[in-house]
């Protein structure tokens, strides 16, 4: 869908509302994604993705409905914008419903999308793939094969308009492209993983990429179980990162009001150890969630959530901002145009601090790197609570030794974020959106088979 | 949603310069999503999408693209697009004429969820949230949810192959949080399946609330798990995620081929315990892993993976199948028209065995009971696995004694298998969605009473 279509759509909605005499709001979004994927250094698939859809929004006294279509003709946006109407009338009324009130949307001081020419300029994107996969292969020989080296490219365009003046929109772009490998030594396989995103896939270096996934795989062969014990950790950022995606829905300010955050009531409390500074930054240069609008069309703003371990603030649409009687909207997100707008951050950021990663280790002396974690969707923000497995690599005076796997560890995230003795200076942006560098954590329980 | 014509014009346009086998898979999808929390219908949503995603394959080479457009320009645009790609032009190749044919439904639906009107949908959430909350005074909040959607399909292929399809899916979901003091706790039961509106008569909504109630409230006074290493006892309650995470993605074929399975290259030896069969089947009605053509058309079946511990196969889509030279077996799924079908689970299952499932737990001086399971995640290169239990208890001579809670098991596929010593004639079901590559899909997975001596077992007390 063109620019021009997504206009249509807009206007075509905007249009029923005003017909029926009703509180609207239209997101329309359109997207193109294009993909290549090799394996043991032959193409294995490309793909191409044209995407577009309408989600409205109708607010009826205090009650809302949501209903989407991907059929943008006139007749189904009607249709869509009656089911939405039909729908507001089975929910609860809550005067906090309202529509949000329009605000000036400054552009992102940077730029946040690559033109790419063509439908596909795939030849490109598949020799991208194909260099990350040899990168990789040439590393070590025990790297034997790769499962896929992928490269990606999509390109978005995002309209949000609603009948009390909202008018936002943007466009943006990200190549991300990835490599998932398999290492082997005395027949004992060990994976690597490793991923990194640009504005357009061409900006990405398969080298250091390809490198970063082999050296992942390779460290981990040998591995032996762990050992049951008590003892400092060291968190690999990839692993903090996860974490604290994890951590995000328990930010939500609905989340808050209901109790269904184990962060509800806590405001102005110690939360986490002095070191921990969280702020979720949409407007992050170079950020891959950063955008200039939220998915309800307000202006994106930077947001302390925890400074020197004290909770600031929580996260919030306009419905949560209303509610909490305090706290700026602009954390709607729209994972699809399928769903209502939901509260979350766009680059959740843990703010470095000086040490290199080697200090971390030093520092611990005796303990455990953690570089991986599994079983992360099972984390319960209600509690806080997560029980994750995990490997790494045992942590022997004062830096990182023998590789180990099959731990597993359980704990909360309050005594976790108070456990953090030092962050890191080596941050990272994810692909996901967010960054974090290493964390030291003064103290962890881990099991192991002895 | 398309025209036989149409079908045959974007396949001789796909194969127009050549190519070894095309195919047009569409899709269209009408749901509805309630959300209940806080006492109050929360959310609500309802919609429809479609889209169609068309395949080009010539030697070892896909070529994919897909679009939300179902008109026959947009389609033959898509097609010629894909068709032009392929590096050399051959001559094109003839697309047989085929009628489509409506697959047989393995599940039934006997109340279709769009004759149902919204409030009667709303009222579900309602009791569950008064049951659970009537179940303690210590529950502390409630959230529920509905959701119900149609799927229609059509596949067709050079091969001759032109298939419809349609399953319907309704689940209903209750969590529960109770609250002691500080002392904060939560649980969630779900029930789903291939099915219609009557999912919620089989398992009234007051039963999930009450017992999503009685989880979350033992929580509370349960101990914190051992760290360390234990016998565990996992009962049929569980279901079985641990079949799904310890096994089912290792014997997935697209990882055995690359070698990238612990499985991989093993067919014929032993990779668990003699007591041990397991299956993937789609055929059950009314299972949430169930349906009659899988995403590429080939009908769903029973797929024997191991038996007696000896491994018997692989989970294959066309692909995979082609490659190591069998016949696939009806596992080719996608999340939507926006993906390529790859190797995945329907309804996995640890056969029941013979033992009684009482004295098993009667049969363990110091271990570990687990009744019901979260979510988990496996290494399929390595095998190691993890996964989260959600009811557990202390097992002391013999007897179920304290709950536990923070138990988090963690091990390596085929070590586990092949340790298991006991297992049960019963066997019990749980729903999931499955994820692999950013594709969910719908499973289900089941597995009788099983010991487990000697797993690692993730708690907060040394």
């Amino acid at each position: 869908m063109s620019g021009r279509e997504s206009d249509a759509t807009v206007a075509t909605a905007l249009e029923v509302f005003r017909d029926l005499g009703l509180d609207g709001e239209v997101y329309a979004e359109s997207g193109h994604r294009a993909k290549a994927a090799v394996s043991d250094g032959r193409l294995e698939s490309v793909e191409e993705r044209e995407e577009r859809g309408v989600g409205v929004r109708v607010f009826l006294d205090g009650r809302v409905g949501f209903a989407f279509t991907t059929d943008l003709s006139p007749d189904a946006v009607r249709e869509a914008v009656a089911l939405a109407r039909e729908i507001a009338g089975h929910a609860t009324p809550d005067e906090a419903w309202r529509l949000p009130r329009p605000e000036p949307v400054p552009p992102l001081p940077f730029s946040n999308a690559r033109e790419w020419e063509g439908s596909l300029a795939m030849p490109r994107r598949i020799e991208l793939a194909r260099a990350i996969e040899a990168a990789a292969l040439a590393v070590d020989p025990r790297v034997r094969r790769s499962r896929q080296a992928v490269a990606t490219d999509v390109r978005g365009d995002v309209r949000v308009a609603s009948t009390a003046g909202v008018d936002a929109g943007y466009r943006f772009s990200r190549g991300v492209a990835w490599v998932d490998l398999a290492a082997t030594e005395d027949g004992a396989s060990q994976t690597g993983f490793h991923a990194e995103f640009a504005l357009s896939s061409e900006e990405i270096d398969p080298l250091a990429l390809g490198c970063e996934a082999a050296r992942r795989a390779i460290l981990k062969l040998g591995s032996a179980p762990g050992k049951t014990a008590r003892i400092p950790a060291v968190l690999d950022r990839e692993v903090m990162g996860g974490l604290l995606d994890a951590l995000a829905p328990a930010f939500s300010g609905r989340r808050a009001l209901k109790g269904t955050s184990f962060l509800a009531g806590r405001l102005g409390g110690a939360i986490a150890s002095r070191a921990v500074t969280l702020v979720d930054d949409p407007r992050l240069p170079g950020g891959c969630g950063s955008a200039p609008a939220d998915g309800e069309g307000l202006a994106t703003h930077r947001t302390v959530l925890i400074e020197e371990g004290e909770l600031r603030g929580y996260l919030h649409d306009t419905y949560s901002s209303v509610k909490h009687g305090s706290g700026r909207a602009g954390n709607a997100l729209r994972p699809s145009y399928g769903g209502p707008p939901q509260i979350g951050p766009m680059n959740l950021l843990l703010l470095p601090g000086e040490a290199p990663v080697e200090a971390l280790l030093e520092r611990a002396g005796q303990g455990m790197l953690i570089t991986e974690v599994m079983g992360l969707h099972t984390v319960d923000p209600v509690t806080g609570d997560f029980s994750l497995g995990g490997s790494g690599r045992a942590i022997e005076n004062g830096r990182a030794g023998a590789p180990v796997d099959r731990l597993a560890f359980s704990g909360n995230f309050l005594a976790l974020l108070s456990s953090i003795e030092v962050v890191g200076s080596d941050l990272r942006l994810f692909p996901g959106g967010g960054g974090s560098p290493s964390v030291l954590l003064r103290e962890l329980s881990v099991a192991g088979t002895s | 949603m398309i025209p036989a014509d149409t079908v045959r014009r974007v396949l001789a346009e796909l194969l127009s310069r050549g190519g070894d086998f095309a195919e047009i898979y569409a899709e269209s999808v009408r749901g509805v999503a309630l959300s209940w929390e806080n006492r109050t219908l929360d959310e609500a949503a309802a919609g429809r999408e479609g889209g169609a995603g068309l395949r080009l394959v010539r030697g070892e080479e896909t070529l994919f693209a897909s679009g939300n457009d179902l008109s026959p320009e947009s389609l033959l645009r898509l097609a010629s697009g894909l068709a032009s790609a392929l590096p050399h032009g051959l001559p094109p190749r003839d697309v047989p004429a085929v009628e489509p044919a409506a697959a047989r439904p393995v599940s039934s639906v006997e109340i279709e969820p769009a004759s149902v009107g919204m409030d009667a949908k709303v009222a579900l959430l309602e009791r569950a949230d008064r049951a659970a909350r009537a179940f303690d005074p210590r529950v502390a909040q409630v959230s529920a949810r509905y959701r119900d959607s149609e799927r229609r399909v059509l596949v067709a292929n050079s091969d001759g192959l032109f298939s419809t399809d349609r399953t319907v899916y309704t689940t209903l979901l209750v969590s529960a949080v109770a609250r002691d003091g500080d002392l904060v706790r939560t649980a969630l039961k779900v029930a789903s399946g291939t099915c219609g509106f009557e999912l919620t008569e089989q398992t009234p909504p007051e039963e999930l609330g009450r017992d999503a109630a009685r989880m979350a409230c033992l929580q509370l006074g349960a101990a914190p798990a051992p760290a360390g290493t234990f016998t565990v006892v996992l009962s049929s309650k569980a279901g079985g995620p641990m079949v799904h995470e310890a096994c089912g993605h290792g014997l997935e074929g697209d990882f055995a081929i690359k070698g990238l399975s612990v499985y991989a290259g093993k067919v014929g030896q032993k990779v668990a315990s003699s007591l041990v069969t397991v299956l993937d089947d789609g055929t059950m009605p009314g299972k949430r892993g169930s349906f009659a053509i899988d995403d590429e058309g080939t009908p769903s079946r029973r797929t024997v993976l191991i038996e007696n511990g000896i491994l018997k196969g692989f989970l294959h889509s066309r692909r995979t199948a082609a490659k190591l030279g069998e016949e696939p077996t009806g596992n080719g799924r996608r999340e939507s028209f926006r993906h390529l079908p790859i190797p995945r689970m329907r309804n996995t299952i640890i056969a029941p065995g013979e033992d009684d499932p009482e004295e098993i737990v009667a049969s363990v001086e110091d271990g570990i009971f687990v009744t019901d399971m979260g979510g988990g995640e496996v290494d399929t290169t390595s095998g190691n696995f993890v996964f989260h239990c959600t009811e557990a208890y202390r097992i002391r001579g013999g007897k179920i004694a304290e709950p536990l809670r923070d138990v988090m098991l963690t091990g390596n596929g085929p070590e586990v298998l092949l340790k298991v010593d006991r297992v049960g004639r019963d066997l019990g079901y749980q729903v999931g969605t499955c994820g692999k590559e950013g594709q969910g899909v719908p499973v289900a997975d089941a597995q009788p009473t099983i010991r487990i001596p000697g797993i690692v077992v993730g708690g907060t007390t040394p």
